[in-house]
């Protein structure tokens, strides 16, 4: 049968879809063509056919399942999905159906994230009165004049202070907060919600019964239901009894603090406008002009907080809100760069009834290297042949002024932001997980990690032994990202192999210019077990100190002789005697050499281990504005 | 098609349970429609209850321009001939058959005439299956679901003149596959 332009119209015409003037045309078509009316023909017994065929049934559970996975789907993308309603949704029919299990658990999942969406919104506001609030007690706490440019600081400072103590008891408030189900309907609505919900544990004794009494009555009676979008960590808090105790007395203060947050500061967290102005209030305080600076420190503590708050237990339980809050932390902290100069104020204490800070680390942050081993390299030995990096904070007992700090932007950008810091603030530094280093106008990667902090607290002597990245080390053009897992590498031992692509002729010191720019986008791969979560920030004052270059002394040709002797030979014996020398001394050097050689091959298959060496020291009071001078480059 | 917008609102509003009528409501056409663009069963239940679930999910999308039908089926469609293009039917309808799993049976109808029948249907089943997916679901939409063509364009989001090529090629193949079935027909 030949197909054309009409069958197509055939089979429209079968369908009942073309036009009237259309239509008549292939019914005259029909009329007069015996092949097409079979066609059509065909094609009504083929509608017939498969219009014939049996209709499978549904199982019977079939809307049931529909909804129980519904349920299920939609607490897993809280993110995603419907708005909650206005109504509370208790005790309603289901029309059409009767009352299910995976309804009710649907409908408490909407309440839930209804009021997990409250909750962000509290935490948030609170977060930034938090920030606001320890920007205002660092002009109480801080014995220098904060640099009205030390928003990065400022944000370690709220980042040490919200995420490590306050937030994190509010964190604990509410996962210790969960509710227990008020009726058996509940239980089961949550059950249906998370097959594997257990129920929440009953307390265990009469102090977690009165903490829970406790917990009950300093949470407002919607946040329930809110921690049991995180069953696990509701069970955990129900089980921690200290948890409990710690929440109990915290959790009254968390609330406390959101509401005041919420009367000071409405809207905050929701207006990126009212943000900046607080900052820049803020700002002002410090004779600072950096609003959107210090907004970005603000985002830099709250972005943590969020991260922070998600388990006040100190486990993640949201890596993912985790992972969001510290890139927020980085984000924060990279905007804060091109405003920022170093300066920093120590953490306030925590208030009455939060925990205190983390210890800081001792300020005299010294290797427990040989020192004398190390003053006997010079830079380029380090460097170069050892490998070692000495970085020492040069912090003089003064805070470079503003107009300092001004010229030096003007003058350098964001590579040369000179400041300085005092021993305090560098260990407040330290102890807020913040490491900078500077190497020779290279912006290595910057740390922000509590579980880098805790490294360096095991590590004896303080001891910073951390990975710098090859790129960064040898100054290279192109900063490649390590292989995953490379970044949490413990000790900072990083093998380098001959051939392997470490340029041994190029020191840092011969970074090309914009390295420091590329640097900045550098990160260390997070590697969840390292818990490394990069955030860039310049401390320009960390810095390689040159050491004293010795030249590397030769061994002098020794003259055996005594003086006596010298005097009294004949000149012929001296010339004999010092040609003798002389040919001992050239055998003498070509042992050495060739031991040098030796020693260098085997330096070049041993593994190359690059130490930064900390090294806190206060410089010379005439000397507080002056960088330290940078080391000679290499030959 | 009022009532869809009135239960829609409803969920919008934070009534989950509503959601149940609209499952209730559309759930045998769409798992009908849906077995016989996958021919599996189990598989036509997988889709259809996903396609239920996106549809829960981004009811907050659903703007109203077309019926909450036709949005259900487009997501329907979108989710069966993916996963139909990357894999084959595992069960076939006709395996099901013969098992005699859930098929109503006519009491009143005589055991030869059901053997031809479910003969029948086999073969149209396993011509069925050998179109490609896009032929399958336009002629399902067409012959099974009696969309008309405006429906279909909206449901495969293809334009009027491409549904009824598609269409009309898809009839010629399965035409072409059953053509001694069909001639068999009085």
């Amino acid at each position: 049968m030949s197909v054309d332009f009409s069958d197509e119209r055939i089979s429209a015409y079968l369908d009942g879809e073309l036009p009237p003037a259309e239509r008549a045309e292939i019914e005259a078509l029909l009329a007069s063509s015996s092949e097409h009316r079979q066609l059509v023909d065909e094609l009504r017994a083929l509608r017939a056919t498969l219009q014939d065929l049996p209709r499978p049934v549904l199982s019977g559970d079939f809307t049931e399942r529909v909804m129980q996975r519904a349920l299920q789907a939609a607490a897993a993308s809280p993110h995603e999905g419907l708005e909650a309603g206005n109504g509370d949704g208790r005790g309603a029919s289901i029309e059409g159906g009767g009352t299910s299990v995976s309804e009710l658990a649907l409908r408490h999942s909407f309440e839930l994230r209804r009021w997990r969406r409250a909750f962000w919104s509290v935490a948030t506001v609170a977060a930034g009165l938090f920030g606001v609030l320890v920007v205002t007690n660092l002009k109480h706490y801080a014995e220098v004049t904060i640099n009205p440019t030390s928003n990065v600081n400022t944000g370690l400072a709220i980042n040490s202070y919200a995420a490590h103590s306050t937030m994190s008891e509010f964190g604990r408030a509410e996962t210790a907060a969960p509710g227990a189900p008020q009726d058996e309907a509940e239980l089961l609505a949550m059950q249906a919600a998370q097959p594997d919900f257990s129920g929440p544990a009953a307390p265990a004794n009469d102090g977690e019964s009165e903490a829970i009494s406790g917990l009950a009555r300093t949470s407002p009676p919607e946040r329930f239901g809110m921690d049991l979008a995180n069953k696990s960590t509701a069970r955990r808090a129900l089980g921690d009894v200290d948890g409990l105790e710690r929440a109990k007395s915290a959790g009254g203060v968390a609330v406390d603090d959101a509401s005041r947050a919420a009367d000071a500061l409405p809207g905050l967290a929701a207006s990126e406008v009212r943000d900046r102005r607080a900052a820049t209030e803020s700002g002002k305080k410090f004779g600072g002009e950096a609003p959107a600076a210090k907004s970005d420190a603000l985002n830099f503590a709250r972005g943590m907080v969020r991260g922070g708050a998600v388990d006040g237990s100190g486990t993640v339980a949201d890596k993912k809100m985790l992972q969001g809050g510290m890139g927020g932390a980085g984000r924060g902290a990279r905007f804060a760069l091109p405003g920022a100069a170093a300066g920093s104020a120590p953490a306030p204490p925590a208030p009455a009834g939060l925990p205190a800070p983390p210890v800081p680390l001792r300020k005299e942050l010294k290797t427990g290297a040989d020192e004398q081993q190390l003053a006997q390299l010079s830079t380029v030995e380090k460097l170069n042949r050892k490998r070692t990096f000495v970085v020492r904070l040069t912090m003089p007992d003064k805070i470079a002024d503003e107009d300092f700090v001004n010229q030096s932007l003007k003058k350098n950008g964001i590579d040369q932001n000179l400041a300085r810091l005092n021993e305090d603030q560098t260990a407040n530094l330290f102890s807020n997980g913040a490491i900078a280093s500077q190497v020779y106008g290279i912006q290595a990667p910057v740390f922000q990690a509590q579980g880098l902090v805790d490294e360096l607290r095991t590590k004896v002597d303080n001891t910073v032994v951390y990975e710098i990245p090859e790129a960064v080390s040898q100054g290279d053009e192109t900063l490649q990202a390590p292989a995953p897992g490379n970044g949490s590498r413990e000790a900072g031992s990083r093998v380098a192999k001959p051939g392997d692509g470490v340029r041994e002729e190029k020191s840092p010191i011969a970074a090309p210019p914009g390295n420091a720019q590329r640097n900045a986008e550098y990160r260390f791969d997070p590697a969840p077990q390292a818990q490394v979560r990069s955030a860039v920030v310049l401390y320009e004052n960390l810095l390689i100190q040159p050491a004293q270059d010795k030249p590397v002394s030769r061994p002098a040709p020794k003259e055996n002789g005594s003086p006596q002797a010298n005097t009294t030979a004949s000149k012929a014996k001296q010339d004999e005697l010092q040609k003798g020398l002389e040919l001992k001394h050239q055998i003498e050097q070509g042992k050495q050499l060739k031991e040098l050689s030796e020693q260098q091959a085997a330096e070049q298959q041993e593994m190359v281990e690059i130490i930064l060496v900390v090294d806190v020291q206060r410089s010379s009071p005439g000397d507080k504005n002056a960088p330290a001078k940078p080391p000679t480059a290499p030959k | 098609m009022n009532d869809d917008t009135a239960v829609i609102g409803q969920v919008r509003a934070g009534d989950s349970g509503a959601f149940g009528i609209l499952v209730r409501k559309y759930q045998e056409r769409l798992f009908h429609c849906l077995a016989n663009l996958s021919g599996d069963m189990h598989e036509a239940e997988d889709l259809a209850q996903e396609a239920f679930v996106q549809a829960f999910l981004k009811i907050r999308t659903f703007q109203g321009q077309s019926s909450f039908f036709t949005w259900l089926y487009r997501i329907a469609f979108n989710l069966t001939v993916s996963r139909l293009r990357r894999k084959r039917p595992h069960t076939s309808l006709g395996d099901r058959h013969e098992s005699g799993e859930t098929e109503p049976v006519d009491a009143g109808e005589h055991v030869l005439d059901k053997l031809a029948r479910d003969e029948r249907a086999a073969q149209v089943q396993a011509a069925l299956a050998t179109l490609t997916p896009d032929y399958r679901a336009i002629l399902v939409l067409r012959e099974m679901e009696a969309c008309d063509y405006e429906t279909i364009a909206e449901i495969l989001n293809l334009p009027l003149g491409t549904v009824r090529s598609r269409l009309f090629r898809a009839r010629m193949e399965l035409r072409e596959r059953l053509q001694p079935l069909l001639q068999e027909l009085p």
